[in-house]
């Protein structure tokens, strides 16, 4: 176990390096000055530009523009946002809480809502029911995120008065963004739970566990949701890394602090500290999600080693 | 609907009779999502393509004494705030996005199947390498590639589609590489390995079809999510230029307006919806025909 | 005087001020908290760097001024008891308070006003609307612990409007130094009647009440000392919809940049006050590159300012706010003329006469005009903001009835920047906040700012210059005007620009919501002297 976890954070090395070079090469060579969008529509001269761009170090050449960042990063400092002087890692701290409780909160909704739309369905395979469980994850999964977001601030903190429309902090403010967010996803889980629960169902061993009488209750706990839930793993990690690019839309709209919108202001900004900074901090969060996601599978399924 | 199919005779049964019963009306269920997905989505093509010919007004002309008048027997859908017809708007704006739908999973599928095709096949250095990059993509945050094509080769609808169909390269590479794994071991292929066949005429002839049907589930999907992908990237202002539609950027100029004149953005956001709706159906019911392990 | 709330009700405030008084014995323990949705981002706190005019709102708050503009024009002591001004505006003499301290206990003398003054010419700051506001400045010279003489290298009659702004307010020398580059975000030291508490960036900035402020300008506030505010907090709500809902759901007292539709629903109802500002400096307008054809041609700006149904335009683009502009100073500012509107209306065919005289004849085919075989092309470039997706849209429709072809370029900031800098646009939008001619014109016509500067007009005139430059170091309003009068029949004469909409500043509050000043020439809310009545 500990060797395979040595193993996977090994491999994810290169494929971060792999990563920040890419990003940094990325922002550098598209058009776009950080040091024109500091100055932004405000006056400045030609000189101001020039000591703008020294001071955020943009003169230097690529490589040691490159080397140096990487050097800074391995000892644990991402430098200063170049559009605001805040240090990346405060920017990161003040916001990764509510980014992770945002995409938590969701992925429990949607985890909740779309099993049990999806084992209902499986259940009730060509009903009624599952016609209209799947329309409903189907409606979940095709309205855009910021009109579903925008809908439900003027349904419930509008009109009802029910819940909080911005910002974060205390437990009921988290809730419509999640919801809207979790839309989306839970549609899909549904929808994967549905198929791979018929899967199952079918499966011999099920059959034949029906067939020496088993309770169908008991059958569906002990055997089928079981086998049902690897895909389901799948998907909630894949779901993770879209949580965060789905909570850029979510973000804005609720006014919530977040990675995902803040990440989407310092890319449009040319911000090439903050990105970097949090782009490094994305990958490792993949490759974390990654790894817990392979241990997950050998919880459900015993049958799944690595070695 | 569903008349046909009481409650109690849909739970899984194992007399044979009952069993063949519900091959019959699962088939039926399972075309009937095609056949719904279908007409939905032939009918948004055939009005979409024929935008010219149904739509009352020219989609950027603007009347501007009409301004955001609710929808009426002139304005089916209303006018926008600079007055244009949002009908005629939905109409065009669904060329685009439906462009986007299916142009960018083009980009993305075909590179993700060649790919995922031959890392999968020939495996070794290949497949490392492949995989590699593949990771890297997934973990290079989608939203920056978008950007940083959209920086590079400027906003266009051209450019749209080749950021989220890049962006999505990474799943098909997966999808058809785990296929491809599979499929390699069944005996017909090492048979024909065996009798020497050439490596890309068993890549084409052999695994290839084997591997169709997961690859036109997924990019059914993908057509959906790619439509509201490009619409997201209108909404964040780096899809479609205006003065011509497109329904995210329709919703994003109409969003100003949600509280006053929902209008504005309630056809476009259903428009999508529609759309998407409907490309999933037709993907579920393809799902459930083609996919050899479901069967029931 | 009607667009200054805090001026048409000051006997009224005063009065309330009283009442208040008298109602909050009772109620004592209740702390008064005032949340404000505002559409602003920060970029940092630090009144000299901040590129932001809407920060201003912010370290209005914590930062008191040498003087205070209220109404435009007309100044009144602060942190400044009295001052005066040599003949050429060269040489400003402060007499400064003697009994104020900034909040981490800094005594406040003539040494943190050099201090502060000097802190923004240093060139490694980078200030720009500090460095704007104090214009040629050379020295500050002390003369006592209290009194400061400010030194100009040329004259500098708009000194008492830029030195009445927030981003010349002083700061703390102990407090700049002890916080270093967490300065502005970490922590900001003034000696304002808000304290700095906390700052979120994209969330929130929380300022409390000083309870050691023992001054203020009473004709401008109608109070003095500690506020009676004890919390003021600052949400930042970009989202127009979102902050829309935040009011109404109750979240925020008060937000800014009312989406304009919704203003007549909300002043319907008795849940919502709406004020409406007229803005000061400079409205919303449309600037011609000089330095790229076909824009360099006179003869096509002049058809592109009279091609544009201007009147409507209020209706479609502004919602019916505002009025139609008629220079590039908005209508409240001094030294305002209508010139440009006379010798440019909306006159479609005067306009088509214009350009077929010039040569540029209309291809019946494409529908747009040519000169040579080469088409009537305008590049138009802007950041891809829904205001100005609504202007761009409707400018094209009415120069593509006069047979110009606008292309429409809008894009992400970083990309638009790059575009506009380089002088590689023909036209572009513009919006500017001022509060002074001076800024205004120099901003925009000085061949100074010229090099991918704020002149994206790239409009280079030795005689234009001349003005801008005599014209600040008047000290005689008449005089001055008439400059300014000059200055203004010059940009109607060239086209240089085509004004759009004298914008109004609006604010929606719950009526509870009382006594907020607004300075700025109506852009500036301040709650100072604010109470949460009900």
């Amino acid at each position: 176990m500990i060797r395979f976890l040595l193993n996977r954070l090994l491999q994810a090395i290169p494929t971060i390096i792999l990563v920040t070079l890419l990003v940094f090469l990325m922002l550098h060579l598209t058009p776009g000055d950080p040091a024109e969008v500091y100055l932004g529509d405000s006056r400045s001269t030609p000189e101001l530009l020039e000591n703008v761009r020294e001071e955020m170090g943009l003169n230097r050449p690529l490589h040691v523009q490159y080397l140096s960042y990487m050097g800074n990063a391995l000892r644990g400092d991402l430098g200063r946002s170049l559009q605001t002087n805040i240090p990346v890692t405060e920017q990161i701290r003040t916001r990764l809480p509510w980014t992770i409780e945002l995409a938590l909160s969701a992925m429990a909704i949607s985890t909740v809502l779309g099993i049990s739309l999806g084992m209902l369905a499986a259940l009730r395979h060509n009903t009624i029911v599952d016609t209209l469980a799947m329309t409903l994850a189907l409606v979940g999964i095709s309205m855009p995120v910021y009109w579903s977001s925008l809908l439900l601030i003027i349904l419930f903190s509008v009109n009802l008065r029910w819940l909080p429309a911005i910002g974060q902090g205390g437990f009921d403010r988290v809730i419509l963004p999640a919801f809207a967010l979790a839309l989306v996803s839970a549609g899909a889980l549904a929808r994967m739970v549905r198929s791979s629960m018929l899967e199952v169902l079918n499966q011999e061993y099920i059959l034949t566990a029906r067939a020496k009488g088993l309770a169908s209750a008991a059958v569906i706990t002990r055997h089928a949701m079981r086998n049902a839930l690897i895909p389901v793993v799948t998907v909630l990690g894949l779901m993770f890394g879209n949580m965060l690019g789905g909570a850029v839309l979510t973000e804005t709209i609720f006014a919530r602090l977040g990675i995902g919108q803040m990440y989407v202001e310092a890319v449009l900004q040319k911000d090439f500290t903050l990105v970097q900074g949090t782009t490094l901090f994305i990958a490792l969060a993949y490759v974390v999600v990654n790894i817990f996601t392979d241990i997950l599978y050998m919880i459900i399924d015993p049958r799944i080693r690595y070695d | 609907m569903t008349d046909s199919v009481s409650p109690s005779i849909a739970r899984i049964d194992t007399n044979p009779a009952r069993a063949e019963f519900f091959r019959l009306t699962g088939r039926f269920m399972r075309s009937r999502n095609v056949v719904a997905g279908s007409i939905i989505l032939i009918i948004i093509i055939v009005m979409v393509l024929l935008a010219p010919v149904i739509a009352p007004f020219d989609p950027t002309e603007q009347f501007r004494r009409e301004r955001l008048q609710p929808p009426n027997a002139t304005y089916w859908f209303g006018t926008d705030n600079l007055g244009r017809d949002v009908f005629s708007r939905v109409l065009y704006g669904g060329r685009v996005s439906l462009q986007v739908g299916i142009f960018s999973v083009a980009i993305g599928a075909i590179t993700g199947t060649i790919l995922g095709l031959n890392a999968g096949y020939f495996g070794g250095w290949l497949d490392s390498i492949v995989m590699r990059l593949v990771d890297v993509m997934l973990a290079f945050p989608g939203i920056l590639l978008a950007l940083a094509i959209i920086a590079v080769l400027g906003r266009d609808l051209r450019n749209v589609m080749i950021a989220v169909g890049i962006s999505t390269i990474p799943i098909y590479t997966r999808i058809v590489r785990g296929s491809t794994l599979s499929v390699r071991q069944i005996d017909y292929i090492t048979a024909a390995e065996a009798l020497g066949a050439p490596a890309h005429h068993i890549a084409l002839l052999h695994i290839l079809p084997n591997v169709l049907a997961p690859l036109i589930v997924v990019t059914t999907n993908g057509v959906a999510g790619a439509i509201i992908a490009g619409a997201a990237l209108s909404f964040l202002g780096l899809g479609q230029q205006p003065p011509n539609p497109e329904w995210g950027l329709m919703l994003d100029e109409g969003r100003e307006y949600i509280r006053v004149a929902a209008w504005v953005t309630t056809f476009p956001g259903l428009a999508i919806m529609t759309t998407v709706l409907s490309i999933n159906l037709l993907g579920d019911g393809l799902r459930d025909i083609l996919d050899p392990r479901l069967k029931l | 005087m009607k667009h200054y709330r805090s001026f048409k009700g000051f006997t009224a405030l005063v009065m309330g001020f009283a009442l208040l008084l008298l109602i909050a014995t009772p109620t004592f323990g209740q702390e008064t908290e005032i949340d404000f949705g505002l559409s602003f981002t920060v970029d940092t706190l630090d009144p000299g760097v901040t590129t932001f005019s809407g920060v201003e709102i912010i370290v209005g708050h914590v930062f008191d001024t040498l003087v205070k503009q209220q109404p435009l024009g007309v100044f009144r002591p602060s942190l400044a008891t009295e001052w005066s001004v040599n003949e050429d505006a060269t040489e400003y003499t402060f007499q400064l308070r003697d009994d104020v301290t900034f909040h981490d206990g800094t005594p406040f003398n003539a040494e943190a006003v050099q201090f502060t003054f000097d802190r923004i010419i240093d060139p490694d700051l980078n200030s720009q609307m500090a460095f704007s506001f104090i214009g040629p400045y050379s020295e500050t010279e002390i003369v006592d612990d209290h009194t400061v003489i400010v030194k100009f290298s040329s004259p500098n009659a708009a000194f008492l409007d830029g030195v009445s702004h927030p981003q010349l307010g002083p700061v703390s020398p102990t407090a700049v130094a002890e916080l270093g580059e967490d300065w502005g975000f970490a922590g900001i030291v003034g000696t304002g009647p808000f304290i700095f508490e906390s700052y979120t960036p994209d969330s929130e900035v929380v300022l409390v009440s000083n309870p050691d402020y023992a001054w203020g300008t009473e004709e401008v506030f109608g109070m003095t000392g500690a506020t009676n505010v004890d919390r003021l907090t600052f949400r930042l709500i970009e989202e127009p919809a979102t902050r829309l809902a935040a009011l109404e759901s109750g979240e925020v007292d008060i937000i800014d940049a009312v989406p304009a539709l919704d203003v007549q629903r909300l002043s319907e109802g008795d849940d919502f006050e709406v004020l409406q500002f007229s803005q000061a400096g400079h409205g919303y307008s449309l600037m011609f590159n000089f330095e790229k054809a076909p824009t360099d041609e006179l003869a096509v700006r002049q058809a592109i300012a009279m091609s544009i149904d201007i009147e409507i335009m209020q209706d479609i683009v502004y919602e019916g706010l505002g009025v139609q502009a008629c220079s590039a100073l908005t209508n409240v500012m001094f030294a305002q003329t209508d010139v440009y509107c006379e010798q440019l209306p909306f006159d479609p065919e005067m306009a088509g006469t214009i350009l077929d005289e010039a040569g540029w004849v209309l291809n019946e085919e494409t529908g747009i005009r040519e000169r040579d075989g080469e088409p009537l092309v305008i590049q138009h470039h802007s950041p891809a903001r829904p205001l100005n997706e609504a202007t761009a849209q409707f400018l094209q429709q009415d120069l593509a009835a006069v047979g110009i072809d606008l292309q429409l370029n809008l894009n992400d900031i970083a990309a638009y920047l790059e575009i506009v800098r380089a002088g590689e646009h023909n036209t572009q939008q513009w919006w500017d906040t001022q509060t002074d001619p001076d800024g205004v014109f120099r901003t925009l016509f000085h061949s100074s700012n010229a090099d991918g500067g704020t002149n994206r007009n790239r409009y280079r005139s030795d005689e234009m210059d001349m003005l801008i430059d005599s014209a600040v170091g008047i000290g005689d309003q008449e005089e001055r005007a008439a400059v300014y009068a000059e200055i203004q029949q010059k940009i109607a004469d060239e086209a240089i620009m085509v004004f759009f909409n004298d914008p109004v500043v609006l604010f929606a509050s719950v009526p509870e919501l009382e006594g907020v000043t607004i300075l700025g020439g109506g852009f500036i809310p301040n709650f100072y002297a604010a109470t949460m009545g009900g």
